[in-house]
C-alpha cells in the first residue's frame, strides 16, 4: 500500500498542512525540532491510533489551540491497497470541559464512524527509530511492545484477545488480594483462571507464529547487513516455560491447557503476591548475536545492526500476512549507520511500494538523495517540496 | 432549578421525598416496589418454576417490555466485579439460593450483562446451583458484547430468551 495524500491540522507543531507523496522513497530534510518526527509519528498514530512516543492526547493537539473554544487534532490520509482504497480520518480531543463530550480519539474509514480498536491496521506500517536498540538491549517489555504493535495491525483476535486480558488481570489480582485477605474464596478463581488462560492462548499462539517468521527473516537480515560477521537468533520465551525446542508447533487450544496447568502449580504464590505470575504480560523473547545474549555480550553496533534487522523482518511479517506492503518509516536512523549498511537497508526497501526518511544531515546520505522519488524540506511545521540538490 | 418557581420546588422536593418513603426491595425477588411484595411475585399468572436472573431492577423492565418471559424474576443489583470489592456476599446471591432450596424452582436463567464481569456471575451462579438439580441456563450468544441489557432491542431480547443455552 501507499499514502498518496496526508493532512495534518493542529497537530503537534503543524497549524494545516497538506503533503502529496509519492510512490517510492520520500526523503524529508529538516533541522532538529521543525517536524520531521512529528510527521512519522503522524502515520504511526494512523496506522496504530497510538502515539510512537507514548504521549496523552492532550500533546498531540497544538499548544497554542489547546486552551481554545475546539482543542482538536486531525489527522487524515488517503491510502491505495490491495484490499480497495483507504480514506483515514482520526480527530484527537485533547481537552473538554464540557461533560457532554469526551477527550480521547474519534475515527472514520471511508467516511463511517469506527471504533478506535476496529481501525487498528488499517493503514499498515513499520516504524525505524534510534530507540529500536532498546529492543534488543532493553527491558522485556520493549520487546512485547515491539510483538504487540507488530501483530495486532494485522490480527484483530489478537488484539481483543489483548484487551480483554488485561481486564481478567486487573479483576483477577485484585480477587487474588481478597483471597489473601480472607475477603473472598479461591472458589471464586475458576472464572476468572479459565479466561485469562483462554486469551493467553489467543496471544500467544500468535506471537509464537509471528516470533517464528520474524527469527527466520532476523537472522537473514543480520547475516546480510553485516557480510556475514554476525549472526542474530531470536526465541520464544513465554514466562509459563517448557517452550521445549524438539517442540512441533502448538495450537491455541494447547497454549491454553499449559497456561492452566502453570497458573494451577503457581496458586499459593499468587495469592501470597495478590497479583497474577504468568501470562503474557510476562513473556519475552531472548535475541542472541554470535549466540551469546545481545543485551550484555554485544558492542552497540552489533546491537543496532540486530534492531534493524528486527524492524526489517517486522516489515516482511507485515507484507507476507496482509499480501500487500506496510508503509516503512525511518526515522533519522540512516545517518548512524555506515554505508555498507545503509545501502543493504536501502536494496531491501526498494521492493517495497513506499518508505519514508527523515534526516537531520542530508550531507551524510548523499547516496539516498539520488535514489529518492520525492524530497522535501520541513520547517517550523511546514513541508514544502524541493527539486534539484 | 434555580429558575423554577418556589412552590413548584417544593411540590418537586415533597414528590421525592415520597418516593424515597415509599420505595422499598421486594422481599423475594429484591426488585424495587412500592408494596411487598413486588406484583411480579404476586401475580399467579407467572411461573414460579421459572426466575430470571438479573443485575440490576431497569433490567426487568427491558425484559418485560420484550414480553416474552412469564416467569418471575430476582435482582442481584450487582455483578462480581474485584476491581469494586464486589464479591458474592455483596451481591444477592444467597437469597437466590435460598428461593432454590425452596424447591418450587425448575430453571433458573442467567441475564446477567454479556460483559465479562456478567459471565464470571453467571458461571458462579452455576456452579452454586447445579448440585441443588435446578438447570440453569443463560441466554443465547448474540447478544453485543459489553452492551447493558437495558439498552438492547426487544427482537434481539426475545430472541435471547427463546435460544437460552444450558450452562
Ligand atoms: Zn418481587
Amino acid at each position: 500500500m501507499h499514502i498518496f495524500e496526508l493532512r495534518l491540522s493542529n497537530y503537534r507543531n503543524y497549524a494545516q498542512t497538506t503533503v502529496r507523496l509519492d510512490r517510492g522513497l520520500n526523503l524529508f530534510v529538516g533541522e532538529n525540532a521543525q517536524g520531521k518526527s512529528n510527521l512519522l509519528e503522524a502515520i504511526y498514530l494512523l496506522s496504530t491510533l497510538r502515539s510512537s512516543r507514548a504521549s496523552t492526547d492532550a500533546d498531540l493537539v497544538r499548544r497554542d489551540i489547546l486552551d481554545s473554544e475546539f482543542p482538536i487534532a486531525r489527522l487524515e490520509c488517503q491510502v491505495e491497497r490491495s484490499a480497495g482504497n483507504l480514506h483515514l480520518e482520526v480527530a484527537i480531543v485533547g481537552r473538554t470541559t464540557d461533560p457532554q463530550h469526551r477527550a480521547g480519539k474519534r475515527v472514520r474509514v471511508n467516511g463511517l464512524p469506527k471504533r478506535a480498536s476496529d481501525a487498528v491496521g488499517q493503514l499498515s506500517s513499520v516504524l525505524f527509530t534510534t530507540l529500536d536498540i532498546d529492543i534488543v538491549a532493553g527491558p522485556p517489555l520493549l520487546r512485547r511492545r515491539y510483538l504487540d504493535m507488530m501483530v495486532s495491525q494485522v490480527d484483530r483476535g489478537y488484539l481483543r484477545a489483548m484487551q480483554k486480558y488485561q481486564r481478567v488481570v486487573q479483576q483477577r489480582n485484585s480477587l487474588l488480594k481478597r483471597i489473601a485477605e480472607r475477603q473472598a474464596s479461591s472458589s471464586e478463581l475458576s472464572f476468572w483462571d479459565q479466561e485469562l488462560a483462554h486469551a493467553s492462548g489467543t496471544i500467544m499462539h500468535a506471537r509464537a507464529e509471528a516470533l517464528g517468521h520474524v527469527a527466520v527473516q532476523a537472522a537473514f537480515h543480520m547475516d546480510r547487513l553485516s557480510d556475514g560477521q554476525d549472526s542474530v537468533s531470536v526465541t520464544y520465551r513465554p514466562s509459563i516455560g517448557g517452550l521445549d525446542e524438539s517442540d512441533s508447533p502448538i495450537d491455541d487450544t494447547e497454549w491454553t491447557s499449559r497456561m492452566l496447568r502453570a497458573l494451577e502449580s503457581l496458586r499459593a504464590r499468587e495469592i501470597g503476591a495478590g497479583s497474577t505470575l504468568a501470562g503474557p504480560h510476562r513473556d519475552d523473547f531472548h535475541v542472541e548475536i554470535n549466540g551469546f545474549s545481545a543485551g550484555p555480550h554485544a558492542s552497540r553496533a552489533q546491537q543496532r545492526t540486530a534492531a534493524l534487522a528486527l524492524r526489517l523482518a517486522e516489515a516482511s511479517y507485515l507484507r507476507k500476512v496482509l499480501a500487500d506492503d506496510p508503509v516503512v518509516l525511518l526515522d533519522d536512523v540512516l545517518s548512524e549507520l555506515d554505508a555498507r549498511r545503509r545501502r543493504g537497508v536501502l536494496e531491501f526497501l526498494d521492493s517495497f511500494q513506499q518508505t519514508l526518511i527523515t534526516t537531520a544531515d542530508p550531507d551524510r546520505v548523499r547516496d539516498i538523495m539520488t535514489r529518492a522519488a520525492g524530497r522535501f524540506v520541513v520547517q517550523a511545521g511546514a513541508i514544502t517540496r524541493f527539486e534539484g540538490e | 432549578m434555580l429558575r423554577v418557581p418556589e412552590h413548584e420546588a417544593a411540590e418537586l422536593a415533597s414528590a421525592i421525598l415520597d418516593v424515597k418513603q415509599k420505595i422499598r426491595f421486594c422481599s423475594i425477588c429484591l426488585n424495587i416496589t412500592e408494596s411487598d411484595p413486588c406484583s411480579f411475585c404476586r401475580d399467579e399468572s407467572r411461573d414460579a418454576g421459572l426466575i430470571c436472573v438479573v443485575e440490576q431492577p431497569l433490567d426487568i423492565i427491558a425484559l418485560d417490555r420484550a414480553a416474552a418471559f412469564k416467569g418471575r424474576y430476582h435482582v442481584l443489583h450487582g455483578c462480581l466485579n474485584p476491581l469494586e470489592g464486589l464479591g458474592p456476599d455483596q451481591i444477592h446471591v444467597r437469597e437466590l439460593l435460598t428461593r432454590v432450596k425452596e424447591g418450587q424452582v425448575r430453571e433458573v436463567i442467567m441475564a446477567t450483562n454479556p460483559s465479562l464481569e456478567g459471565e464470571a456471575t453467571a458461571m458462579y451462579v452455576q456452579r452454586l446451583l447445579s448440585p441443588l438439580g435446578v438447570r440453569v441456563t443463560r441466554l443465547a450468544r448474540g447478544l453485543p458484547s459489553g452492551a447493558d441489557l437495558e439498552y438492547i432491542d426487544d427482537v434481539t431480547l426475545a430472541r435471547a430468551l427463546e435460544g437460552r443455552q444450558d450452562l
